[in-house]
Order: C-alpha cells, then sequence, then structure tokens
C-alpha cells in the first residue's frame, strides 16, 4: 500500500482513471488511504489489546490535529488563518484514533468490534439514504448531499474542501464515520487475529498443568481467570490458566490458524458490503452506491475485506517461525516501510506537494529532477525509482537505528 | 504500566462497559438523526440543479421525468428534431 502511494504520487502527470474519481465511483487514488486506515485499525488492535493509556490517547490525537492544519497549509500552500483548511486525512485519522481509543475501553474481543462495524456500517447507510430520500430522483448530487450540510454548518464553506465549491468534503465528518467503518473492520480482524494465535486446550479438572515448550511466564498461584477475554490478555503465550470449570492451556498456533478466522469475517464483509448497498430498494429508495468521496459503507467494508485477504497473505508468508534469510532480506524494505508507514504516507504527500508546485519562472522541482534522473529517457519510470528508492533507503536507516514516527 | 494505563485487570467492570455501549450506541443514533434533520424537507423546493445533456431532442422527455417539481431547468439543445441529428450536414 505504502509503495503503491509512492508510485502514485510520482506519477508527472496521472491519467484521469488513477486520479480520485470526481464523484461517485472508485479510481485507483481513492483506494490508497481506506486501506491504510483499515490497516491502522488492524494494529490498533494490538497496540490497545492490554489497555487505553489516556495520556499517549491524548497526545496522540492533539499531535494528528496539529499535523493536519500545518499539512492542510502545506498542500494548499496558503496560511491564511481566515481560510485554512479544518479538514484533512490527519484529522480524519485523529478521529479515528480517539474513537477507537475510547472504545477499546468497552470491548477487546473481535465479536464485540464486529458489533461496533456492523453498528457504525448502518447508521452511515441510514444517514446516507435518508438523505437520498430527499434528493431529486433520490440520488446523492454534489449538489444534495449530507457533507455538505453538515461540514459547512460546522466549519463553515470557508475552512472546508475546495472552501465548500465542491459541494461536500471527502474528509470532513461524514467521511469520517465512513473511516470508522473502515478502521472497526480493522480491529476486527486484528483481534480476531490476535485469538486465532492461541489456542485454548481444556484439560480435566484437577489434572497437573504441564508447561508446554515455549513457556515464558506463568500467572502467580491463586489468579483465576473469570473471563475468556482474560485468557486472551494473557501477557505471553503458552500461559497456565486455572479456570473454576477446569483448566486451560494456552499455546501459540501457527500462521495457518489464521486462515479460516479470516477468509470468513472477509466473506462476512463482502456480504455485508453488497446487503448495505441493496438495503434500502426494500423501502422503495436508491441503492447506496459505491464511493469515496462520502466514504459509504459499501465501499468500506468492501475494501477491508479485499486488505483483510491481502493481510492474510502476508500473515502466511512472512510470520511463519522459520521464515528463511532470503526471504527476509526481501521483505526487509517493506518492514522498515511499514513501521514508519505515518512518515512514508503522509510524507510523500507533502514531497509531492512541494515537488509538483510550479516555480515562478519555470517547471516544478519535480520536473526538473525527473529530466535529471532520467535514464535512457525513460523520464517517468526513472523518476518513479529514484523517488521509491529514497523512501526505502530513509526507512530502512531509521528501522536499523530503531527510529519511528508515532504521534 | 503508567499511571494514565487502564490495564487488562483495571479494565471496566460489566455495569461500565454496558454504559460504554448504551453511549456508543446513543451518540451513534444522535449523529444520525442530527445528520438527517438538516437533510431538505419533503417541502422544501428541491435543493441544487441538476443538469442533463440530451443528444437529441426525445430524450429530454426522459430528463424532465426527474425534475418534477423544479421551475427552472435549462434546454441544451435549439429544438432539432430527432431525424435531423445527423453531423454530417
Amino acid at each position: 500500500m505504502l509503495v503503491a502511494t509512492v508510485l502514485l504520487g510520482s506519477l508527472l502527470a496521472a491519467p484521469e482513471w488513477v486520479d480520485h474519481a470526481v464523484w461517485a465511483s472508485v479510481h485507483p487514488a481513492d483506494v490508497l488511504f481506506p486501506v491504510f486506515v483499515t490497516l491502522s485499525g488492524c494494529g490498533l488492535a494490538f497496540a490497545l489489546r492490554r489497555g487505553v493509556r489516556f495520556g499517549v490517547l491524548l497526545r496522540r490525537t492533539l499531535v494528528l490535529l496539529a499535523a493536519g492544519l500545518l499539512y492542510s497549509a502545506v498542500v494548499s500552500w496558503s496560511w491564511d488563518v481566515a481560510t485554512w483548511r479544518v479538514t484533512g486525512v490527519l484529522q480524519i485519522y485523529a478521529a479515528v484514533v480517539v474513537v477507537l481509543g475510547l472504545l477499546h475501553l468497552v470491548t477487546r474481543s473481535w465479536w464485540g468490534w464486529a458489533v461496533v462495524t456492523a453498528l457504525f456500517a448502518v447508521a452511515d447507510t441510514v444517514l446516507l439514504s435518508g438523505w437520498a430520500e430527499r434528493c431529486v430522483g433520490g440520488v446523492l448530487t454534489r449538489e444534495c448531499n449530507p457533507s455538505g450540510a453538515i461540514d459547512t454548518l460546522v466549519f463553515s464553506a470557508a475552512h472546508i474542501y475546495q472552501h465548500g465549491g465542491a459541494g461536500h468534503d471527502p474528509e470532513g465528518l461524514v467521511a469520517v464515520l465512513g473511516a470508522l467503518v473502515s478502521a472497526s473492520a480493522g480491529v476486527t480482524v486484528g483481534h480476531l487475529l490476535l485469538a486465532a494465535r492461541r489456542t485454548p486446550r481444556e484439560r480435566p479438572p484437577g489434572a497437573t498443568a504441564a508447561r508446554p515448550s515455549g513457556v515464558t511466564a506463568a500467572r502467580p498461584s491463586g489468579v483465576t481467570a473469570a473471563r475468556p477475554s482474560d485468557v486472551t490478555a494473557a501477557p505471553a503465550s503458552g500461559v497456565a490458566v486455572e479456570r473454576p470449570a477446569g483448566v486451560f492451556v494456552e499455546r501459540p498456533a501457527g500462521v495457518t490458524a489464521a486462515v479460516i478466522p479470516l477468509v470468513a469475517v472477509a466473506a462476512a464483509f463482502l456480504a455485508a458490503a453488497v446487503a448495505l448497498t441493496w438495503a434500502p430498494t426494500l423501502i422503495g429508495a436508491q441503492p447506496v452506491p459505491m464511493m469515496k468521496r462520502l466514504w459509504t459503507s459499501p465501499f468500506a467494508l468492501t475494501l477491508a475485506s479485499a486488505t483483510t485477504i491481502a493481510l492474510l497473505l502476508g500473515h502466511l508468508l512472512v510470520d511463519r517461525p522459520a521464515t528463511g534469510r532470503v526471504l527476509r532480506g526481501v521483505t526487509y524494505p517493506l518492514l522498515a516501510l511499514g513501521r514508519n508507514s505515518l512518515l512514508v504516507y503522509f510524507g510523500s504527500h507533502v514531497l509531492m506537494s512541494v515537488l509538483n508546485r510550479p516555480l515562478p519562472d519555470g517547471p516544478s522541482p519535480g520536473q526538473i529532477i525527473a529530466s535529471t534522473v532520467a535514464v535512457a529517457g525513460h523520464v517517468q519510470l526513472s523518476y518513479t525509482a529514484v523517488l521509491l528508492l529514497f523512501w526505502v533507503l530513509l526507512t530502512s536507516l531509521l528501522h536499523r537505528h530503531r527510529l519511528y514516527l508515532r504521534p | 504500566m503508567t499511571r494514565h494505563a487502564l490495564s487488562a485487570s483495571a479494565s471496566p467492570t460489566l455495569l461500565g462497559r454496558l454504559l460504554g455501549w448504551l453511549v456508543t450506541g446513543a451518540a451513534t443514533v444522535s449523529a444520525v438523526l442530527g445528520g438527517l434533520a438538516l437533510a431538505p424537507s419533503a417541502s422544501d423546493p428541491p435543493r441544487g440543479t441538476v443538469v442533463v445533456v440530451v443528444p437529441h431532442p426525445d430524450d429530454e422527455f426522459q430528463a424532465w421525468s426527474l425534475l418534477d417539481g423544479y421551475t427552472v431547468f435549462v434546454v441544451l439543445t435549439r429544438g432539432e428534431q430527432t431525424q435531423y441529428c445527423d453531423p454530417a450536414e
């Protein structure tokens, strides 16, 4: 996903079919950020599985909001406070982080997050189809959509996308609800992956709980797990946990244990996307379109399904206990990019914004660099390769020194 | 574990979790209802303008069927008949 972000960002002249869709459609550029949000949700499931640290959550949210305002100013190259855009991708990310953090106080189980995902998806669909019912022909347009009304009311036209001229804000409050669908789906996958990594094995009551191989820690005697969720929250694999109705022994499962759960949840996301698309037709309304501009639930869930399958393939390939040296070497750049995903995703956008801005008396810095580094006349190919190499080398260097951009 | 943290053992009680679910549900429903309250009502005049580009006047009738309730609309033709829409002429 990060490689695709760098590749698309490096295009000196992006074809129309690659660039963001104007309205009710999905183009390749529309896919990147939602996939990033879905994977971030999965990562947050791992990060928050043992608890929520309010100080970290608050600091992360404030830093993301501040960085988002700075990002808006750099991209638009305008520092006028009266027209400063308040909404943006980093602001969406901040909202997602704070909501997911708080909801981890409510549930840390995969099924709980499946319910949260369903709740957000249904709410988003009701909002969009309810609005569409009031629009001409029952169709959401740039002139008649909830984002245009809500975001303009909350932030005022001067502080949203294209100063309200586009009739909507693809990173406004309505899009936040769609992003929460994507992120919650990712959290569901993350907790499902965590649950699949452990295979509790029941022992008959009274039997001695022998430690399986790989045991690194055990709970103190007398500690009882009152709920199955306590078993999954055990600090290390292979922990023997006594329960009133018997004994569970946790042991690490192989990567293949995740296949059936993740394929099932991916199929469920896809089925939910189809159901939510056509559900409004049962009451005579138009189907909810799959589109990024309003980040509809069918769009979010379809992408979540595809992302889950891609994540599973990566899990099977890379997370095996005995990964070969060659495979580790090949995947090292991807690991380095992923460890600094925030830096690469948002950094590449800022960098390209600066490089694509034409100089007062000539072409943009990007065009100058592209023509300078061109090999055998391949301007675009060489430019893309140089940019990709830059990010791989930068993140590899940072990864070597364990330096990561984390708000 | 810092003093800001809620560890697994210090996670909210069952009542706390139930309240959390209630707050989550209520907040979501409120957000949806608030958003729908801003939607144009049935008695309001239609919001915005839909411009339909038609190559033949006959097709305009299909567009008019979608424009019910509009008081102003623009026809982007010169009123030609369908049989005269031959670019070669």
